[in-house]
């Protein structure tokens, strides 16, 4: 039964609350509203209290400031083309907002605020950084809430934009918020309309605490009232819970065009597989910008199972040797989320290659010296040199580049000149041993700088740590001084990623008239495989080929997750030298599925010579088809020892018709056993179902038809007549039904039914298609016609026609 | 101390007295579909009954509010919110019940309840399959059976059901989504 079917057969009938229960209901009602507007009155009344004492307190107080405060909180003008956002930690802040989401005004809505705002001035500020500096210096003021993390309600009061605008923006904010406040600040999300502003208004307490203890149920709106005391008691559901990672995307240049790709994202956690999925190109000239999603380059929705990977970007010459800065917005289910940003800079038009610059460094927040790592080691042995480093503690951390280079004394990620053995993003992984062949430039006897880069945020931040040397070891002591050493063969480093079932692998070039191809090695066992200990996937001859494209099922199925290492070996030397590179991984899914296949069932009824066959229908993506088997000797009959009568491969096709002639001959009676066997998997699994029998009756041998044989064909010029005669022998056939004349006088086959007589005499003239004066000759059979549908017709004869005597 | 025949007389002469939408005119209009809802969300009368009352006391005590085109979405939305608090309270209780039905009557309640538009040799089957189903429902968490309940047993559209939770359209039909997935995965071979 599919469950879907199910929902929609299932139909619950209405039931009727009890009359008792109505009637007491409307009775606690009743009191209900008495007691409302008890409330009611008394609460106008304790307001009036309140306003007329805060006025007379103004002696107390500067007069300015008074009036300010009266001026600020009775100036809720009504919302028209602009937003009111508010901001709850306990401080609560209120922003009203224009077109251009600049501030105007800022409301400041009890003492903790009026604390928090002292020495800012958020007016004509952009939203989203005027809500995040307000957060910082909360944070930096110690308005925690619990355990080092904070809560903060973000409150959106739309004027005439739509509701489905609103919530878009809203979740822009909180996602662009959310990338920049991390993991520590708890970030909710609520909207409403200005009426809300009114209620709250009265209540003295935030728009947003209004909402969030109207979604909370239990609590009474009231100024004293902490955010974290309501949100402690709502359901887990209404917290804005990231359930899925940002992505990380890539750029490239293709044919001219920017492509950004990046992988599919993992949205197991609550979304099913036909969930709505946005993404958003964002660009900006800034990184602030490109944040605050002001420009929007490119949108499309997807779904779960049905992702994009991949937008593509036409450049325009007027962004010609600027750098412009890309990321991504994916939105899913609650949640909004922004990938990695990217600096790109077009170059010359001339120029084919576009080269992503270094993110300025003004812009992030710069590391102290202490968010360096120092490196130690160097041990040299069997091939490979061991290095350590001292780690970083920082929760801007990104990775260590365990970097070398054998030009620059002082290696640091992205100089020229500079390469790394390894990009290590696990903060408490503080050491590495590297081949010494893997190396660009290796040389014996050669020296070589090593350093670690420690990088931060997007890796927009580097910072560079001391630095160690090593001199390549040699294995003889003596070098010819007239024949210097070749060159050093160079190896290549790989880079790829995983997408939908694939695998895209790319690498350097190496330009050495030596080499002779690059072999594409793999293992699942080890972590560093080279030709030929490991195998190879692909043997790519031409040195220009730098990239390739694995289908996760040529590396074989397994039912369960499996890692895969990839290296390049690059091969000289009719491959007795081998170079290979780094290695990376990847994760591969399961390829063989663990779920048991099914079978059919069988059900059948006979009736006369038809055995009509029904099944239970299959539906799994490896079934191939049905296999109707049969057998009168195996009780339980099964493809392939026995034999089959059908081969249906439509999935929904679950019935057939079998004649028992298509069983054989039977000589007695005797049960016949008809089953199902369902294949799967290119017919290499077979599933046999149950067995039903009928018992066939014995074969009844059929008579020959007979032909009947025209005897004779005359017709008479006297009075006009033919006359015809044939055999009757076909007449005694059990199956036999009548005789017919055939004739054809004019072009035409026709018949005349004579029944089971042996002749016919008829005027020619009467014969339809009969034309007096053309029609002089025509030829003429009989045929006999059988209960199963057969005629057996003799030979034919021509005769002369006459016309009927005057 | 009131008499019933007192409280009776006390409520009319409030409901003349001011200008507001008369609470039992809104009882009598909206009481069955309300009382549907909480029993297709409890799945037992003593529950439904508690919860049914409850949201009517909490619409009584806001009723001013609430702009009377939208009536019947806001007393589904307070009946949902009403049923989440219960349910939060009532979850670990629930824990410790190894049988899918906390109660003869809930099971009952399907099998008497359910039309089954099949044929009478299939029906047995059927009956099986749906309390199955409905069993499993019932565990859903509240963020996927409810919107489960508006759409299949309420008939109720997208936009109401979003409506009704201040949800967008697209979270709804996540939800469903996500509810049938789980359900799929969890009657794996029981249906």
């Amino acid at each position: 039964m599919n469950i879907e079917r199910i929902l929609e057969e299932i139909k619950i009938a209405d039931v009727e609350p009890d009359e008792d229960l109505v009637r007491l209901t409307k009775l606690e009602c009743s009191k209900a509203v008495r007691a409302n507007k008890k409330a009611e009155i008394e609460n106008k009344t304790k307001r009036e209290r309140l306003t007329i004492r805060l006025l007379t307190s103004a002696a107390a107080v500067a007069l300015v400031f008074v009036v300010l405060i009266v001026a600020t909180v009775t100036n809720q003008r009504p919302l028209s083309g602009t937003a009111y956002y508010t901001i709850d930690i306990n401080p609560s802040i209120g922003f009203y907002v224009d077109e251009n989401n600049e501030v105007t005004d800022v409301i400041l809505q009890n003492e903790d605020a009026k604390e928090l705002y002292e020495g800012l001035d958020c007016v004509g500020m952009e939203l989203q950084a005027a809500i995040k500096l307000i957060i910082e210096k909360a944070l930096a003021g110690g308005y925690m809430t619990e355990e080092g993390k904070t809560y903060v309600l973000l409150g959106q009061f739309m004027g005439n934009t739509s509701s489905e605008d609103g919530e878009d923006i809203l979740n822009h904010l909180l996602a662009g918020l959310q990338n920049d406040l991390g993991e520590n600040v708890k970030l909710i999300g609520v909207n409403g309309d200005e009426s809300y502003i009114e209620q709250a208004k009265e209540l003295e307490v935030s728009p947003g605490i209004l909402i969030l203890c109207e979604m909370a149920d239990d609590f009474e709106a009231d100024k004293n009232l902490k955010v974290e005391d309501v949100i402690k008691n709502l359901p887990d559901d209404y917290i804005y819970e990231p359930e899925f990672k940002a992505p990380v995307i890539a750029v490239k240049n293709q044919d001219g065009d920017l492509v950004i790709k990046w992988g599919k994202i993992d949205f197991s956690y609550n979304l099913s597989g036909g969930a709505e999925v946005e993404y958003k190109l964002l660009k900006g000239s800034t990184l602030d910008e490109v944040k605050q999603m002001k420009n929007i380059v490119k949108t499309q929705k997807a779904t779960v199972d049905s992702q994009i990977t991949q937008f593509v970007v036409e450049l325009s010459e007027a962004e010609m040797n600027t750098t412009m800065y890309y990321c991504l917005y994916v939105h899913s289910g609650n949640t909004s989320k922004l990938s990695n940003v990217i600096p790109v800079t077009l170059k010359n038009a001339e120029e084919t290659t576009l080269m992503p610059t270094e993110t300025p460094k003004v812009t992030p927040e710069p590391i102290d010296e202490e968010g360096a790592s120092t490196i130690s080691g160097g041990n040299i042995a069997d091939g490979k040199i061991t290095l350590n480093w001292t780690k970083v503690e920082s929760e801007r951390f990104a990775g260590y580049k365990v970097m070398y280079s054998y030009t620059d004394a002082t290696p640091v990620y992205g100089e020229e000149g500079c390469y790394y053995f390894d990009y290590v993003t696990d903060s408490n992984k503080l050491s590495g041993t590297y081949k010494l062949s893997s190396m660009t430039g290796y040389k014996e006897g050669r020296k070589f700088y090593f350093s670690i880069t420690v990088l931060y945020d997007d890796q927009s931040v580097k910072v560079p740590g001391n630095v160690i040397s090593k001199t390549m070891p040699t294995t003889t002591t003596v070098l010819p001084t007239t024949t210097p050493a070749p060159d050093a063969y160079a190896s290549t480093n790989i880079s790829g990623y995983m997408d939908n079932g694939k695998i895209y692998l790319s690498w350097g070039k190496i330009s050495d008239d030596r080499l002779e191809g690059y072999k594409v090695v793999y293992s699942f066992t080890d972590s560093t495989p080279e030709y030929d200990s490991s195998p190879y996937i692909r043997w790519i001859t031409d040195a220009s080929q730098t990239s390739t494209v694995i289908n996760i099922t040529e590396l074989g199925s397994s039912s369960e997750t499996r890692k895969c290492y990839f290296a390049i070996t690059a091969l000289y030397e009719s491959h007795s030298v081998k170079k290979t590179g780094n290695t990376i991984s990847f994760s591969i899914p399961p390829t063989a599925s663990t779920d048991p296949y099914p079978s059919s069932t069988i059900s059948g009824s006979m009736n006369g010579d038809t055995i009509s066959l029904s099944w239970s229908q299959i539906s799994d993506s490896r079934f191939d088809g049905y296999k109707v088997v049969y057998s009168f000797t195996d009780t339980t009959p099964a493809y392939s020892s026995s034999s089959y009568l059908r081969w249906i491969t439509d999935a929904s096709q679950t019935s057939t018709t079998i004649n028992i002639s298509e069983l054989g001959t039977v000589e007695a009676a005797k049960p016949c056993y008809f089953s199902i066997t369902a294949l799967y998997d290119g017919q290499a699994v077979k599933i046999p179902g149950n067995a039903i029998s009928f018992t066939i009756p014995a074969t009844v041998v059929s008579e020959p038809l007979i032909t009947p044989t025209l005897s004779s064909v005359y017709s008479s010029e006297t009075d006009g007549n033919v006359y015809l005669s044939w055999s009757g022998d076909a007449a005694s056939h059990s199956k036999f039904s009548y005789f017919k004349v055939i004739y054809n006088i004019d072009g035409t086959n026709r018949t005349i039914n004579v029944g089971a007589a042996v002749s016919w005499a008829g005027l020619a003239a009467n014969l339809e298609g009969y034309v007096e004066g053309t029609t002089t000759s025509g030829t003429f059979s009989v045929a006999a016609v059988y209960t199963t549908g057969d005629i057996k017709t003799s030979g034919s004869q021509s005769v002369n026609l006459y016309p009927p005597p005057a | 101390m009131y008499t019933q025949q007192n409280e009776y007389a006390s409520a009319e002469r409030l409901e003349n007295v001011h200008s507001e939408p008369d609470i039992n005119t809104l009882i009598n209009k909206y009481k069955k579909p309300l009382y549907n809802l909480c029993f297709r969300l409890t799945l037992n009368r003593s529950d439904a009954d508690d919860l049914f009352q409850e949201t009517w006391i909490k619409a009584a005590q806001t009723l001013g509010r609430v702009d009377s085109g939208y009536f019947r979405q806001w007393l589904f939305r307070v009946c949902i919110n009403r049923y989440k608090d219960d349910y939060r309270k009532e979850k670990r209780r629930k824990d410790v019940f190894y049988n899918l039905y906390d109660s003869n009557e809930q099971k009952d309640f399907v099998l008497e309840n359910t039309n089954y538009a099949l044929s009478a040799e299939e029906e047995y089957e059927a009956k099986t399959s749906y309390l199955t189903l409905m069993a499993h429902i019932n565990l859903l968490s509240h963020k996927l059976k409810i919107p489960m309940v508006l759409y299949y047993f309420e008939q109720l559209s997208y936009k109401e059901i979003a409506d009704i939770l201040k949800i967008p359209e697209g979270t709804v039909k996540s939800r469903l989504n996500a509810a049938k997935a789980v359900l799929k995965k969890e009657l794996n071979g029981e249906i």
